[in-house]
């Protein structure tokens, strides 16, 4: 660990030390070695001072010298443990450890550069001590792990291409004239767009827009390779495989995690096809599982791919995966109950109101286009009916389902046994259409919500949730 | 202020609200002068602040002086008409039942709310007492869910007997079946 921390250090101090060197001041590179320094005894304090033992149902973990803690976690409160390991660590066969339990802070312990062998062991225990404490014998032999989906290339890179990050790179590209800006060398760069469109302007005026199609083209087109090596890089070789009732993903070509998760700690299964993934018949299906609290706007991409149960695969295969993690449901079967047609007046009206107010706003102002703002009914009528022919509920023994999207789709299962709460919500607009939406609570991850319900039915919906989780013993 | 389906609109009948379905029940009367003072004194509060401002800055603001007044004013006796008229909409609207399955709350105003949390997942169950609540005799029961959003509950308007008396219901209702 010590050596990790310290090439950490070297990698962190590497740029200011750059800096400083082009921008000449010498006191930055002093800053940076200082932080090396303070970085480094740090990492040898902490490898002094961190120790962790597994007792008989307690796994405790003490760091520290001046400002003492000790954690103690009950060990049938670990939702979840994964194992995390950057290149740098792989080459020196360690890996970090984190610790998951319900408090819905993200990761309760870390342990950081444990060795492989002991890593493994402690999840072999773990899981031992788990079992016992469930009853179930000790001495059962461990099965091989059966695997339930295998990533292939291909569709790692149709994740890639569907992925939105094309308009990301584009960004990017701005950020690139921003940067240059900033450097003082906007100059040079001016002078040499300036040479290029005086150039081009020798061509006339179709070449100089056909030229900037086409650097656009390129920059998508660059935006695409990024996005399709990134999932590729990301997600090489995505295994999900099971035993005994615990899921172990494994996935990564540089930085690999391996991440277990036992089934019946899942609180929710999201199956989401974005509009470009739904045009080729697939999806992604994630799992939040009770460790994974973290509430949306806190959510970094680390968490976000924490949750992937499978990362793009055709939406077929998807409904047998969820079929098998959430026993006694079969997202084939469901009735689905539409929501009330009165969504699309509401957002009609919303446009109409919109584009009277644009009308009215923009007719003194800028003119004939302000009478574009009367397109503004027409697209809320259509979306409207979009929305209309997305949203959905099913209900399902021990199960509920919510669907909801406008050019894409997404899917949300609930065990109902999982539910914390449920709530029914009403605006002032919503009680004049006789509509309500309600939410429904889990332990971690995000509430589940579905909008445009008839009122009684919403009101019907959330008592029977609530009495149908009351009535159903909660296991973690 | 509110939409034409709800009870709100029963006229002039304070003592029925919604209450279909399981028994349930009101909060008690003194929450709405409860309400009234606790509204009031951060409304209060608030409006004072805003004309320590006014005065402060009048030198600056110069020709916008008037028009920051009457906003001011106009900000200022919204808020206390706010203060004054949500209490006892509030306490019309607000209704519960406990037994020993569900909870269920009904309230709001502006935005209607309906909650259902199962008993069975309470994690544990707090009694709070303000002081301008002890002031009137009353008490919060504050309930916690392992939910990571709206994880708590606040069931305002007890008096302390009752919501102890809730409490102990809920307690002994809840069972070990908790995280």
């Amino acid at each position: 660990m010590l050596f990790v921390r310290f090439a950490d250090g070297l990698r962190q101090s590497i740029l200011p030390v750059i800096i400083s060197i082009v921008a000449q001041e010498v006191w930055l590179a002093v800053a940076a070695g200082v932080f090396f320094v303070l970085g480094l005894v740090h990492a040898v304090v902490r490898y002094l001072t961190f120790q962790y033992r597994l007792t008989d149902d307690e796994l405790v973990t003490t760091e520290g010298i001046l400002h003492r803690q000790e954690r103690r976690i009950p060990i049938d409160r670990i939702q979840d443990l994964s194992f995390e390991s950057t290149l740098l660590r792989r080459v020196l066969q360690l890996v970090v450890v984190q610790v998951e339990t319900a408090s819905g802070q993200g990761a309760e312990a870390r342990l950081d550069s444990l060795s492989r062998r002991d890593a493994g062991r402690l999840r072999e225990v773990l899981y031992q001590l788990r079992g016992r404490a469930a009853g179930i014998g000790e001495a059962t032999a461990q099965p091989a792990p059966r695997v339930l989906f295998r990533s292939t290339g291909g569709e790692l890179a149709l994740l890639g291409f569907t992925n939105n990050r094309v308009g990301a790179s584009l960004i990017a590209v701005l950020g690139i004239f921003e940067l240059a800006d900033q450097l003082g060398l906007e100059d040079a760069f001016r002078g040499l767009l300036g040479g290029v469109v005086d150039r081009l302007s020798m061509f006339g005026t179709t070449w100089t827009v056909l030229f900037f199609v086409a650097v656009l083209f390129l920059v998508m087109l660059a935006g695409w390779a990024v996005a399709i090596a990134a999932s590729l890089v990301m997600f090489h070789r995505f295994e999900l495989s099971e035993r005994d009732d615990v899921l172990y993903r494994r996935f990564g070509l540089i930085t690999t995690r391996a991440q277990s998760l036992p089934r019946r700690k899942i609180q929710r299964v999201t199956v989401e096809a974005s509009p470009l993934r739904r045009l080729f018949g697939t999806v992604v299906v994630r799992a939040d599982s009770a460790g994974a609290g973290a509430q949306e706007s806190q959510r970094n991409a680390n968490q976000v791919e924490r949750d992937i149960l499978v990362p793009l695969t055709a939406a077929a295969r998807a409904r047998a995966l969820v079929a098998w993690v959430l026993p006694g449901l079969d997202p084939l079967r469901l009735s689905w109950r539409r929501v009330s047609p009165r969504v699309v007046v509401r957002v009609g009206l919303k446009g109409f109101v919109l584009g009277v107010v644009g009308l009215a706003v923009g007719l003194p102002t800028i003119g004939w286009p302000a009478w574009l703002a009367l397109g503004a009914p027409v697209l809320a009528v259509a979306m409207g009916v979009l929305l209309y022919a997305n949203l959905a509920y099913a209900r399902a023994p021990g199960h509920l389902a919510f669907r909801h999207g406008l050019l894409g789709q997404y899917l949300a299962f609930v065990p109902v046994r999982k539910v914390q709460g449920a709530v029914l919500r009403a605006g002032p607009v919503e009680r004049l259409f006789g509509l309500a939406h309600v939410t429904v609570f889990v332990a971690g991850g995000s509430p589940t919500t579905l909008g445009n319900l008839p009122r009684d039915e919403a009101e019907t919906l959330v008592r029977d949730v609530a009495i149908e989780a009351a009535a159903a013993r909660f296991v973690w | 202020m509110t939409g034409p389906t709800t009870i709100d609109d029963a006229p002039g009948d304070v003592s029925s609200p919604d209450t279909s379905g399981p028994t349930f029940e009101r909060l008690d009367r003194r929450v709405v002068p409860y309400w009234l003072v606790s509204g009031l004194f951060g409304n209060v509060f608030f409006v004072l602040i805003l004309v320590v401002a006014l005065v402060a800055f009048r030198e600056p603001l110069g020709d916008n002086a008037t028009l920051a007044t009457i906003a001011v004013a106009v900000l200022g006796g919204a808020l206390v008409l706010f203060g004054l008229v949500i209490p006892p909409l509030a306490y019309r609207r607000w209704c519960f039942s406990i037994d020993a399955d569900l909870l269920v709350a009904r309230y709001g105003v502006v935005f209607h709310e309906e909650k259902a949390i199962p008993v069975s997942r309470l994690q544990h169950v707090d009694l709070s007492r303000g002081p301008v609540e002890r002031l009137f005799g009353l008490a919060t029961l504050v309930v916690h869910t392992a939910g990571t959003e709206a994880a708590s509950f606040r069931l305002p308007g007890l008096t302390p007997p009752r919501a102890e008396q809730l409490r102990d219901a809920i307690l002994e209702a809840r069972g070990d079946d908790t995280v």
